[in-house]
């Protein structure tokens, strides 16, 4: 019972990551009760909202739907939470209550300053970019499956097999889809026991690139994709990968029988 | 074909078309929004291909099957929407059109114009409405242009393209391209990136990472705040200030939802090309308002089949719409029966759920 009270209280403080946005919620929440509880859509919003959380937190019910949709993901469970609308539901009273448009306009200003306060505006988050690939991937890896397919084109090579890390193999079938991989994003569907092996590999702090070749080889990947230092580049080169080119930090190799 | 060519299509099949479709689902006494016919259009579309979807995905047909039903299904719909929003003089800009007048309890002759054509629109608009719309118009320009990296693509992107480049539905693996044991795993029964690849291939052959990152999430969007406009005019109704207030503060919220990775701001402003987005901000605030409007208040103007088309919508979004979307209902469904005491609604609002409840036993037979 207790276990799943704490789950539930630490869930919600994951999702809100101790923004000034949880506190807004409650502010919101009681202003409504106080001044419009009267009004039918506010009883409608706040009734279903008690709900909601009382779904949430009561230990049987969130027991329940963890067993339904996992642990990790019960943060999805706060989604029927509205949120935004609830906020903006009462701001919007708050400024109802002015007369004149100029008096709204500077609430809604400070209004404003308090949401951006609370929480972090998205560009200054880092969450966008600019990409010069119409698939917005990460361009490297628009130039490593450009790359694979000029030389792939180059000696008639018809099923392009992949190997690399795992941020390269979460964007390369994005990008070009005609390209097969040895495993997926962590590891995922892994096409043999050798390329699983490979997964592993790559993973380590100090990786084998000897052992990486060996099994990138024993998968039947004939394209190895790897942030390799130049000094052990031989050690690739010793089962048959030949370097064909570099993107950034990745050296990209063939595997020379092809 | 250009690029711009395909944009155009693109407009065509995720705007115009559910926008048209959408008008069959209100009764022809009705005179439905264009923001009305825009969201019931996207209900009968995301329902529609969780119908379409799961069957040929068993047997395992290919996706050129799909695409030619999809589009002769849709195109008849929207054909047919055309027609009667045409009949019912829907496409005149100067003329009012007037609420259904049983649900606001006047009669037909004394209703006030409530939802006027463009240019009334236009004149009685408040400032702060355009500001609103200024606001959610940058937005539009952001996710348009820039790019947001997502590994989560490596599944839902890449089944998209995946299934576009080999001409199949979900039987070779999105992560290595290699024949698969899909129909035995659960994001099989929620087939979102499979509408993605319908689409990208109704789009003149758009490469489907292009429709994700650049086509879907401006449209989403605008559904987006279509039903925060739709639940802006329930709550201040016949206050347009306090309209526009409503939609340009949802507008800001949503913008600054970076504080957490999680919440639904940052799901909608990030990533609305993935099911799990637009279950989070398009699909459970129209179920809210839907609710609100047949279960709550009882209104006429919507029917239960909307209801029933948004649970299915859910299964097709993600595998947590199976769970999310019949819980909400569910939630509603107990209000709405401590409020009215109706046993009969109570059965309705089940029956709404029964695509959700269906899929849900499969869900979890799968994961076990």
């Amino acid at each position: 019972m207790k276990a799943a009270i704490d789950w539930s209280i630490y869930i919600w403080r994951l999702y809100w990551n101790d923004s000034c946005f949880q506190y807004l919620l409650p502010a919101a929440v009681l202003y409504l009760l106080i001044f419009h509880r009267k009004k039918r859509s506010v009883r409608q919003v706040l009734a279903f909202s008690a709900l909601v959380l009382f779904v949430y937190l009561f230990p049987p019910t969130s027991k329940l739907i963890c067993f339904c949709i996992g642990d990790n993901v019960y943060w999805r469970v706060l989604w029927l939470l509205p949120t935004i609308p609830v906020i903006a539901l009462a701001a919007t009273e708050l400024l109802r209550g002015r007369r004149s448009r100029l008096a709204r306009a500077a609430l809604l200003l400070l209004c404003c300053g308090v949401i951006a306060i609370s929480g972090r505006d998205m560009l200054s988050s880092g969450s966008y970019t600019r990409t010069v690939n119409r698939q917005k991937v990460p361009d490297p890896i628009a130039h490593i499956c450009n790359r694979i397919q000029e030389e792939a084109q180059a000696d008639g090579i018809r099923e392009i097999c992949m190997v690399s890390d795992e941020y390269v193999a979460s964007y390369v079938r994005v990008y070009d889809p005609s390209i097969t991989q040895a495993y997926g994003r962590w590891g995922r569907n892994a096409i043999n026991r050798a390329a699983r092996r490979v997964f592993h590999l790559m993973r380590q702090e100090e990786p084998n690139y000897r052992k990486i070749a060996k099994y990138a080889r024993r998968a039947g990947c004939n394209f190895l994709v790897i942030s390799v230092p130049k000094k052990k580049v031989r050690k690739i080169k010793r089962f048959g990968y030949v370097k064909i080119g570099d993107v950034g930090s990745y050296s990209i190799f063939q595997l020379e029988e092809n | 074909m250009a690029f711009a060519g395909k944009g155009l299509l693109a407009l065509i099949w995720l705007l115009l078309v559910p926008a048209f479709a959408g008008a069959l689902f209100f009764r022809k006494d009705e005179t439905p929004t264009w923001i009305d016919c825009l969201l019931a259009g996207y209900l009968f579309l995301f329902s529609l291909s969780e119908l379409l979807i799961l069957p040929m995905m068993y047997f395992r047909l290919p996706l050129h099957v799909l695409v030619v039903s999809y589009g002769v299904l849709t195109g008849i719909c929207a054909l047919a929407g055309a027609v009667r929003l045409a009949r019912s003089g829907r496409f005149s800009l100067q003329r009012p059109c007037a609420g259904r007048a049983a649900d606001i309890g006047q009669s037909r002759q004394t209703v006030q114009p409530s939802r006027p054509g463009l240019i009334g629109l236009l004149r009685g608009s408040s400032p702060f409405l355009w500001a609103a719309l200024a606001v959610i118009a940058c937005q539009l320009a952001i996710v348009f242009l820039a790019a947001h990296f997502d590994a989560d693509d490596a599944l839902y992107v890449a089944a998209g393209t995946t299934a576009t480049e080999t001409d199949s539905i979900f039987y070779i693996d999105a992560y290595t391209g290699t024949p698969d044991r899909w129909l035995s795993n659960r994001y099989a029964l929620s087939p979102f990136p499979i509408f993605l690849a319908v689409i990208s291939r109704l789009c003149g052959g758009l490469h489907a990472a292009v429709t994700a990152h650049t086509i879907f999430p401006p449209i989403f969007l605008i559904c987006v705040y279509s039903v925060m406009y739709r639940l802006a005019q329930k709550w201040f109704e016949g206050d347009r200030d306090a309209q526009g207030i409503f939609l340009f503060l949802t507008a800001m919220l949503s913008w600054f939802s970076a504080y957490s990775v999680y919440n639904t701001g940052s799901f909608q402003m990030l990533r609305l090309w993935q099911g799990k987005a637009v279950l989070a901000a398009f699909l459970l605030p129209l179920i809210y308002y839907l609710s609100v409007s047949i279960i709550l208040e009882r209104q006429t103007r919507y029917s239960w089949a909307l209801l029933f088309m948004a649970n299915l919508a859910g299964c097709l979004l993600t595998s947590m719409g199976i769970i999310l979307t019949p819980l909400m209902t569910g939630l509603f469904l107990l209000l709405g029966l401590l409020r009215h005491r109706s046993v009969k609604q109570l059965f309705a609002g089940i029956a709404c759920c029964l695509p959700s409840l269906v899929l849900g036993a499969v869900y979890l037979f799968l994961m076990m």
